[in-house]
């Protein structure tokens, strides 16, 4: 069993900023779930920063970084409904690695202010991967 | 467009991205050292630059380029450090590179902290070299 971890940190302002400024492709880094959970919400920037977050963690948990094949919108965060409990949703080429990678379990944790946003990523593979 | 044009929409891409002066974004200019940009921005001056120039550019682009396409494994050793085929790969693209002061001792992790301005205006110029032309 081997354990991996990634941690992201994120300014909800910067992220207000670069929204607001509508050049932003939304639906290319956020899942339709992550738009519609925000969307309406009175921290709707800090919900969105927080996902970001999540991504870049989830990211640096498996090792890739950006650009390597998986788009932002292969990973999601989606609420349980009576808990509200983050959880990771992945799909296309995100989906794909993590079962090569050999991860039988992963969780996320997240938290916001009104000015920063942090996300943790643990997965659990089955065998020692790279 | 020429090379020159393309610089600038790139420039004042960063300028507007990441909030630099003009002056600081020179073709020599690491990206994420020297102007101070993170994954965000990276993808807002991305969609700046697909905006004024009408195609993307995308952090796969950027990835590829720097790689040359080999695999994660090929390019970084066991150690963690860029390997012999990922440094040369690294020179094809990279040119400013100087390969042999980071054999064995750069982290392969750490690889985009090298691209520059120039390394994205190539980049761009490569991208709209690839779009179809219209033959009259």
């Amino acid at each position: 069993m081997e354990i991996r971890t990634g941690i992201d940190l994120q300014s909800v302002a910067k992220m207000e900023k670069k929204i607001l400024s509508n050049l932003l492709q939304m639906d290319s880094i956020f899942t339709s779930q992550e738009l519609a959970y925000s969307a309406g919400k009175k921290r709707r920037f800090e919900h969105l920063s927080a996902r970001f977050a999540a991504k870049e963690a989830f990211l640096k948990a498996i090792g890739t970084g950006m650009g390597k094949g998986i788009e932002l919108n292969e990973v999601g965060v989606r609420n349980e409904p009576l808990s509200g409990k983050p959880r990771l949703e992945l799909q296309g080429n995100a989906l794909i690695y993590v079962k090569q990678l050999g991860v039988i379990s992963m969780d996320v944790s997240l938290s916001h202010t009104d000015e920063l946003a942090t996300a943790q990523v643990v997965l659990l593979l089955e065998r020692k991967g790279k | 467009m020429m090379r020159n044009e393309i610089f600038e929409v790139v420039q004042q891409s960063l300028v507007d991205a990441i909030g630099v002066e003009l002056e600081e974004v020179v073709a020599e200019s690491t990206l994420l050292g020297d102007l101070g940009a993170e994954s965000l921005d990276l993808l807002d001056v991305l969609f700046r630059i697909e905006r004024k120039l009408g195609f993307k550019v995308t952090m796969n682009d950027i990835t590829l380029m720097i790689t040359g396409g080999i695999p994660d494994e090929q390019f970084g050793t066991d150690e963690g450090y860029i390997s012999d085929l990922g440094l040369e790969k690294l020179k094809e693209n990279l040119p400013q590179i100087d390969v042999e002061s980071l054999r064995g001792k750069f982290e392969a992790e750490r690889v985009l902290t090298l691209f520059t301005v120039d390394n994205l205006v190539s980049l761009v110029e490569m991208r709209q070299a690839e779009l179809p032309t219209v033959s009259s």
